[in-house]
């Protein structure tokens, strides 16, 4: 099994030579392509010692042409898919946000990235009687942080809470919190404390 | 994904009544919430060359005696009259003030931008007011009475007058490249336009020149951008443009390009 498929692999490379393809994609082996991540994706997983694997933000998915685009850092990488693509933690490609922190087991297929599964991240648990929703934020900022005794917090990074950000919401991003929880946080250690940030769909 | 893991650090800090609102922003703003946003927000887009719409929500005469720069003032026939000028592009940052912040004024302006489908509205906390008071630069006279918006081009992207001038007058240096599929193709293609399907793109960049500015489209920009990519990747000088592309299917030849 084994030996055929190198026969085919080298058939294919010979192929490539002959049609002056880039020979790179085609001669490598399935299972030992490059991993890429973003730094972000690293802060928690090693994907760098794996391979096969592009770790980033989804830009872009066209459907006309089965490809779609993943940020990684300030690269973009082009990653092509089928009806063999397994898809995990979304109903389809098309409803996956843009710039959701998405993983991908690539190989090479004719040369091009083809994504054998796409997995987008799933969200943090959160205990039913920890969560808040808009209407009762809403509720609360409409009385203010003192009659509603409460304190919002942005966890966003501190542009993102600039450009635009809820009503009587103090920013805190998170990367931040350990340097910022003295002078931010309340002394009172019963009062409410709500924490937002970009949210997940 | 950050608010539950700030959430847990507080309870570590031993904070006993903490909540998150894990839906955040786009769940806020769905709702028909306002947003505000600092001075601070205007500055960055500033120190970036971002481009933003401000619009000065107080009557005309106040806002001659001072407004932010690059301020437009409401028309005295009020907000609808300026709809007209708003960009197609829905992610533009609009700021809207008043002379103190989030009054009435400045909640209805924000509601009736945002139900044209603007996503990035923010009413400038403390309004003209905090400006002042923070010692800002103030601009008298009349406020703008037209919205310049001009959307910041993204790496290789192509302006789409330039593109268009491109297309009635090819240039010697430059390739329009089309990577729509072959079906598509069938039912027109720009004057002058090489066609590969950007399926087939790596496997024929032989057939491309290194010598000339590769300029890519499709029907909307989606796969242009992707082919752009590819193309940089693999050394060619190239640029992309992010246009819907229409041919006729009646009259063959004809086709529109749009923003």
């Amino acid at each position: 099994m084994k030996g055929k498929a190198l026969t085919v692999l080298a058939l294919v490379a010979a192929l490539a030579l002959a049609g002056g393809w880039p020979l790179i994609g085609a001669a490598l082996a399935d299972d030992k392509l490059p991993s890429k991540s973003d730094q972000s994706c690293l802060k928690c997983h090693e994907y760098d010692k794996s391979s096969n694997l592009f770790a980033g933000k989804l830009v872009d998915v066209s459907s006309k042409a089965n490809a779609l685009q993943l940020q990684i850092d300030k690269e973009m990488e082009v990653i092509y898919f089928d009806d063999s693509t397994v898809l995990k933690n979304a109903p389809s490609l098309k409803k996956i946000p843009k710039q959701e922190s998405i993983r991908i087991i690539y190989l090479k297929k004719n040369g091009k990235n083809f994504a054998k599964e796409i997995e987008v991240k799933k969200g943090i648990a959160v205990p039913k009687e920890k969560l808040a929703d808009a209407d009762e934020v809403a509720k609360l900022v409409a009385l203010g942080p003192e009659k509603g005794k409460y304190v919002l917090l942005d966890s966003r990074p501190g542009e993102a809470y600039e450009q635009g950000h809820i009503p009587t919401a103090i920013s805190m991003p998170f990367f931040a919190f350990d340097k910022l929880q003295e002078t931010v946080l309340p002394k009172d250690k019963e009062m409410l404390q709500i924490y937002y940030c970009i949210g997940f769909s | 994904m950050l608010s539950p893991l700030a959430a847990r650090k507080a309870e570590k800090l031993g904070y006993k009544n903490v909540k998150v609102f894990h839906a955040g922003m786009p769940a806020w703003k769905k709702a028909g919430n306002i947003v505000v946003s600092n001075m601070a927000g205007i500055e960055n887009y500033d120190k970036l060359g971002a481009s933003y719409i401000l619009l000065d929500l107080r009557p005309g005469n106040i806002a001659e005696k001072g407004h932010l720069p690059k301020a437009v003032g409401l028309p005295a026939s009020g907000l609808d009259a300026l709809k007209d000028q708003f960009p197609k592009y829905l992610n533009a940052p609009v700021i809207l003030y008043t002379q103190h912040g989030d009054t009435e004024a400045a909640k209805e302006a924000y509601k009736k931008i945002s139900s044209w489908g603007y996503k990035q509205v923010g009413i400038l906390s403390g309004g003209f007011d905090a400006w002042e008071k923070a010692g800002k630069t103030i601009a008298k006279g009349p406020a703008e009475t037209k919205i310049t918006y001009v959307r910041k081009l993204l790496p290789g992207e192509m302006d789409i007058e330039a593109f268009k001038a491109l297309v009635q007058k090819p240039a010697a240096d430059s390739v329009i490249l089309d990577v729509r599929a072959v079906s598509e193709v069938a039912e027109g293609a720009l004057p002058n336009a090489k066609t590969i399907p950007l399926d087939d793109l790596e496997q024929k960049l032989a057939d491309l020149p290194k010598d000339k500015k590769i300029v890519i489209h499709c029907s909307t920009g989606a796969r242009a951008e992707m082919a752009y990519n590819l193309l940089k990747k693999a050394g060619f000088n190239a640029g992309y443009v992010k246009a819907n592309v229409d041919f006729d299917k009646e009259k063959k030849g004809e086709y529109k390009i749009t923003d």
